[in-house]
């Protein structure tokens, strides 16, 4: 029984909402990197534009985002956050100054963990760009037992694309 | 006098000039003043969405930021759901239009890991008098303890097939699940039960536990799937243990796995089978494969029953192979719907006797889906039997998962 209890207790942080902080990912993946938090609002016609590329309705105008300076050159990491069931997910999608995916973290998840997306999983998307659908099924696989997980991360990963775009890429 | 008007206007020209500046100075600092307050706004309502939605202000478990505030800010309950209405037309039969399911599911957090899950079901409509019914298809309690190790108990899906654990109307090929997990494996099969579950290694799961057994009485010249109990089992006498391996690729979209149940079954009080024990064991192999715009599913499955004599045959078998394929790519590019044309072929035979009473089903339709949670269907179905003629049945369905 203590035995039990002592591995209840210690599992506790195993199944918190929050996974990684945005900071910890950023640091991360790029230990040598430094970046400053942006936030910015939307114009509506902005807003229209990121919804017109991203196919998906735009919570909010609000958005925040990370400039990564690297060795390679400017990372973008967008966190947005988006419902699976009835619960929220929350994704940090890393963006080249090309405009193409380098990474996605899950930074918190609010539903159960055994609809978590798996790190294998969240690598297919890389590499992806505005030019890729990006849908579950089609260009990258869909994860049995966890559509609506996979759905939300590819929803969240266009709408970081599409902002992207309009807003923070250089001409 | 030229000279001092001339002077004069010189002098209210420099005069104007410099007031017209220092109010330009003064609408610049003004601007930037309102600008930098502006900044300051979008910054701390962008502080505020990030702090409801993901971050919080205080560690926890040593995670990193605040995960425990966030943690309150989302309720601990949560209301889910999936329903589905159908129209069937089949030789033989007048047509039908039933509100085949409503399911809510509730769900409560009483703790970071002790999670009450609930499914309950309304089958056509709820209406006893004509073949309805609301009951409760699973209400269990997780204890999330580790990774590798977690505990489920109460009232419990079984876990076997395809089809038990997600029969959510947008996630199968066609208006109506496959007979192979109807009559083989009897989805939705719901037991009282204990489960461990976890993940072996990165990509292989497993679900291990024990279950109240099938009811011998029930399934006497019947079938499998009448042997189910309900929520409350007056003669748990006998238990089975159930065992599930999957292995997941999930870059691939590949799920490939096997499941197996062995016990006795139950019994009420009855003369014929009172002291019988009567040994069950049951089977499956199952795939999925979703990607690249195909939708795969396929499994087999078997039943042994060790008393032929006492219960009237000697098991069930079947199998089904369903393949789609997303079209809507092909018809606009961009589109965020999906259209799938699918086939389906499986043979089962529900009750194995002396008998050639094998059933081959056949069917092609297609499922769209507006949105990723919402299923428009429609097929058409021939159900072969020797010696019978054979069945063919229109089938429309409306689905959705919320």
């Amino acid at each position: 029984m203590k035995h039990f209890l002592l591995l209840a207790a210690c599992s506790l942080a195993a199944f918190a909402g929050l996974i990684k902080a945005p900071e910890k990912a950023i640091a991360d993946l790029y230990p040598k990197g430094s970046f400053a938090k942006k936030t910015i609002l939307l114009s509506s016609d902005e807003a229209a534009r990121v919804e017109a590329l991203a196919q998906e309705k735009l919570d909010s105008k609000i958005v925040t985002y990370y400039e990564i300076t690297t060795p390679e050159g400017p990372v973008y990491a967008y966190v947005q956050t988006v419902r699976v069931r009835s619960k929220n997910l929350a994704a940090m999608t890393f963006v080249e100054g090309s405009g193409t995916i380098r990474a996605i973290e899950i930074i918190a998840m609010f539903e159960p963990m055994e609809y978590l997306p798996p790190q294998k999983w969240l690598e297919t998307l890389e590499k992806k760009s505005l030019a890729d659908p990006i849908r579950p099924k089609r260009d990258i696989p869909a994860i049995t037992g966890a559509t609506l997980s996979a759905n939300a991360v590819s929803k969240s990963a266009r709408t970081a694309l599409a902002i992207h775009s309009v807003k923070v890429a250089k001409p | 006098m030229k000279k001092i008007v001339a002077t004069t206007c010189i002098l209210a020209a420099s005069l104007y000039g410099a007031t017209a500046d220092s109010q330009i100075k003064a609408l610049e600092d003004r601007l930037n003043e309102l600008q930098s307050q502006n900044a300051l706004i979008i910054e701390e309502l962008g502080k505020l969405k990030e702090e409801k939605e993901i971050t919080g202000t205080e560690s926890f478990t040593g995670m990193g930021v605040a995960a425990s505030k966030v943690y309150r800010s989302e309720s601990a309950l949560s209301v889910g759901g999936y329903g589905e209405m159908n129209y069937v037309n089949k030789t033989g039969s007048d047509p039908v239009t039933d509100l085949y399911r409503f399911i809510p599911y509730i769900g409560y957090k009483f703790s970071d890991s002790i999670i009450m899950n609930t499914e309950l079901e309304w089958e056509h409509g709820g209406k006893e008098s004509e073949g309805g019914y609301v009951i409760v298809e699973f209400s269990y309690l997780d204890f999330l303890l580790h990774k590798n190790a977690n505990v489920r108990v109460g009232h419990i899906l079984v876990p076997m097939g395809n089809v038990n654990l997600r029969h959510e109307p947008p996630l199968y090929l066609g208006v109506n699940r496959p007979d192979t997990e109807k009559y083989v494996i009897p989805s939705t099969w719901h037991h009282n039960g204990l489960l461990v579950f976890g993940e072996i290694v990165e990509g292989l799961s497993y679900q291990a536990g024990i279950i109240e057994s099938l009811n011998a009485n029930s399934m006497v010249g019947e079938n499998i799937r009448e042997g189910r109990l309900s929520a409350r089992n007056k003669n748990a006498n006998q238990a089975s243990i159930v065992a599930r391996i999957d292995y997941n690729d999930a870059a691939k979209g590949l799920n490939v796995g096997f499941s197996v149940l062995n016990g006795t079954l139950n019994h009420d009080d009855n003369a014929t089978l009172e002291d019988a024990a009567v040994g069950i064991t049951m089977y499956d192999l199952h795939l999925t494969y979703k990607s690249g715009g195909v939708d795969l599913k396929a499994l087999y499955a078997k039943a042994d029953i060790d008393d032929e004599a006492l219960i009237g045959y000697e098991g069930s078998e079947g199998y089904y192979v369903s393949v789609g394929y997303d079209i809507m790519p092909l018809i606009n590019a961009g589109a965020k719907a999906e259209l799938l044309p699918f086939v389906r072929y499986e043979v089962f035979d529900e009750v194995i006797t002396a008998a050639d009473d094998e059933k081959t089903n056949t069917t092609v339709g297609f499922n769209y889906k507006p949105v990723s949670n919402v299923v428009i269907k429609a097929d058409y179905m021939i159900t072969e039997q020797s010696g019978k003629d054979d069945v063919k049945a229109v089938e429309l369905g409306l689905g959705y998962l919320f």
